[in-house]
């Protein structure tokens, strides 16, 4: 009987769709488009057409050709090639800070709404000092005092990241504490370890994945704002930020140096939310 | 309801408190010694521990941290965070003239988010499943995700470069400010839209919009007496957001424009390893937030009789 139903909501949930295809064309070309991107940035070190920092003084600032596909910057490095390993490491600390996050963050909001009382009132309270500044501008502070670097920039990110899923995974908690299911468990006598596992976890992954998806375009807006003021990724390693400095004195004699950098962002942040949308709207589809 | 202000601004207060310990600490977070730090701002090279013990006997570092903290709060209480370890002169006057700039630009983007922000929103209500929903849909996407230094650049090609309109950089004129507020506000606006034609989605369909419409009320006065005032109110909970993003986005947009607010003396700030005015940056703005935080919490409450009246059962 459980089976049955079970398998009948899988199936319900897959008819409804194929998350890929099913939902309206913006989706399908967002989620392609990431797909590319992600793709792309993985396998940068063998599909890269050029390494990232190879100079070709002869061509600097060459405009799209077949031998350099989105042209040169001032160097005369190749900028399709510079996209796709700065991709590499934008994707690796949005996915590095987003994991400790939803790690850190997460075993708070789950300590603090499945304990409650005066566990939850001291986690909360101190979660509230991480949300009572933007989150950019605390990750600022940290970065000044820390100093720049890769690992400064994922841990200032991670420490303004985290109390945003301290707060939702708590939220959720207390939202399915009083369900009956959570109740009928308990008094089947499950252990709080079971029920955890078996049934606050899955409950609560739908929306964070939902979230996670969202937040990997906020943290790489994050990652390309901090490079683009300097405080982020450092040149010479490829950054979309950075190269979007070091484009700008040249935006009148070489748009394009300007342009791919920022649509490498754009699309990026894009495909994160159309997955976002497209991943919400298949969990939980409205009306 | 007294009661629940008293909460609020106690609440407040606490965090307040904590924050102002968070910017306290950020000096103890700094590589090495408070003094050293200071000391290797002030001259470029590494200081002989005599030097280090001479400053920290002199700033007092040589104290108990807890006795350091109320130390420092109360000067900070007083206007006092120190000198600049850049320039040297007191953080808060140069942080005076600051603020005007920032909240020029802060005031245009939050008016051009509304007037934005809400028609647009209300477009995809007013022609759901069609051509408006598609496109308020469709912007909202696409307006949260392109970065806003980004539009910035395109802007400034288009309209500085090329069309030689308006100025690339600077704070002179009013107009000066069209190109930041706008590359500013794009987010904001698909943010705002996007909420504003969910909540109203879900007030279309109300019995009380029927009740208007059956008494015989012109559509327009539909919308305007009835669906837009009530659908709206929990729009204001949205102001401690939409400062959040902007106080965040003209950080940058402040450095791109060089605009002279307190976003692009903050990046300056963070560029020095300046701890002294990064302090007071934080403590400043999260006072801010926490403030506005207070008055949103206190607006929603005064505008929404129902909220008042549950709020006021709740209390008994």
């Amino acid at each position: 009987m459980r089976i049955s139903k079970n398998s009948k909501i899988f199936f319900q949930k897959f008819s409804r769709g194929n998350i890929w295809l099913s939902q309206n064309p913006v989706t399908a070309i967002g989620i392609c488009l990431l797909l590319v991107i992600i793709l792309s940035s993985i396998l940068a070190p063998v599909l890269a057409p050029k390494a990232p920092d190879a100079q070709d003084l002869q061509h600097t600032l060459a405009l799209p050709t077949w031998q350099h596909l989105l042209g040169t910057d001032s160097l005369g490095r190749d900028i399709l090639s510079r996209l796709m390993w700065a991709g590499r490491i934008s994707l690796a600390i949005a996915a590095l800070v987003l994991l400790l996050s939803l790690l850190v963050g997460g075993t708070i909001g789950l300590i603090a709404g499945f304990y409650g009382g005066w566990v939850d009132e001291l986690c909360m309270r101190g979660i509230d000092l991480f949300l009572s500044i933007p989150t950019f501008i605390l990750a600022l502070a940290l970065i000044g005092t820390l100093g720049n670097g890769l690992q400064n920039l994922a841990l200032a990110l991670t420490i303004s990241w985290f109390s945003a899923y301290a707060r939702l995974v708590r939220s959720q908690v207390l939202s399915l504490k009083n369900q009956e299911f959570i109740t009928a468990a308990r008094a089947l006598g499950g252990s709080s370890w079971h029920i955890l596992r078996q049934h606050y976890l899955p409950s609560i992954a739908g929306v964070v994945v939902v979230q996670l998806s969202l937040d990997v375009g906020s943290v790489i807006l994050a990652i390309a704002g901090l490079s683009f003021i300097g405080l982020g990724v450092q040149p010479p390693m490829p950054e979309w930020g950075t190269m979007l400095v070091d484009a700008r004195p040249l935006m009148q004699v070489a748009p394009h140096t300007v342009i791919a950098p920022g649509l490498a962002i754009f699309s990026t942040v894009f495909g994160f939310h159309t997955l976002s949308e497209a991943l919400e709207n298949w969990l939980e589809p409205r009306k | 309801m007294i009661k629940f202000l008293l909460r609020r601004f106690l609440g407040g207060l606490g965090v307040l408190l904590m924050t102002s310990f968070l910017s306290f600490t950020l000096i103890y977070l700094a590589p090495g010694e408070p003094a050293e730090v200071i000391l290797v701002q002030r001259l470029g090279r590494i200081p002989t521990t005599a030097e280090t013990n001479r400053l920290a006997a002199e700033y007092g570092f040589d104290r108990p941290p807890l006795i350091q903290y109320l130390d420092w709060t109360s000067h900070a209480l007083r206007g006092d965070f120190g000198n600049s370890l850049r320039s040297g002169a007191p953080v808060l006057e140069e942080l005076r003239p600051r603020i005007i700039p920032t909240l020029l630009l802060a005031g245009a983007t939050t008016l051009f988010t509304i007037l934005f922000g809400i028609p647009i929103g209300l477009l995809a209500v007013l022609q759901e499943k069609g051509f408006g929903d598609k496109f308020s849909r469709f912007f909202s996407l696409v307006g949260v995700s392109i970065p806003d230094f980004w539009l910035a650049f395109v802007l400034i090609l288009i309209f500085s470069v090329y069309l030689r309109w308006l100025p690339t950089h600077g704070l002179e004129n009013p107009q000066d400010l069209i190109l930041p507020v706008i590359s500013l506000g794009v987010a904001n606006v698909a943010r705002l839209s996007r909420l504003v034609r969910s909540q109203l989605l879900d007030t279309k369909y109300q019995d009380y919009l029927r009740t208007a419409r059956a008494k015989g009320l012109p559509e327009w006065l539909v919308w305007f007496r009835h669906a837009l005032p009530n659908g709206l109110i929990p729009l204001v909970t949205l102001a401690v957001n939409q400062f959040s993003a902007i106080v965040s986005g003209s950080v940058v947009i402040e450095t791109l424009f060089a605009l002279p607010g307190i976003g692009q003396f903050y990046v300056t700030a963070v560029r020095y390893n300046d701890i002294p005015v990064i302090q007071a940056t934080v403590l400043l703005i999260s006072t801010t937030f926490i403030v506005i935080n207070l008055f949103t919490d206190l607006a929603y409450k005064l505008i929404d009789p129902r909220l008042r009246e549950s709020q006021h059962y709740e209390n008994l």
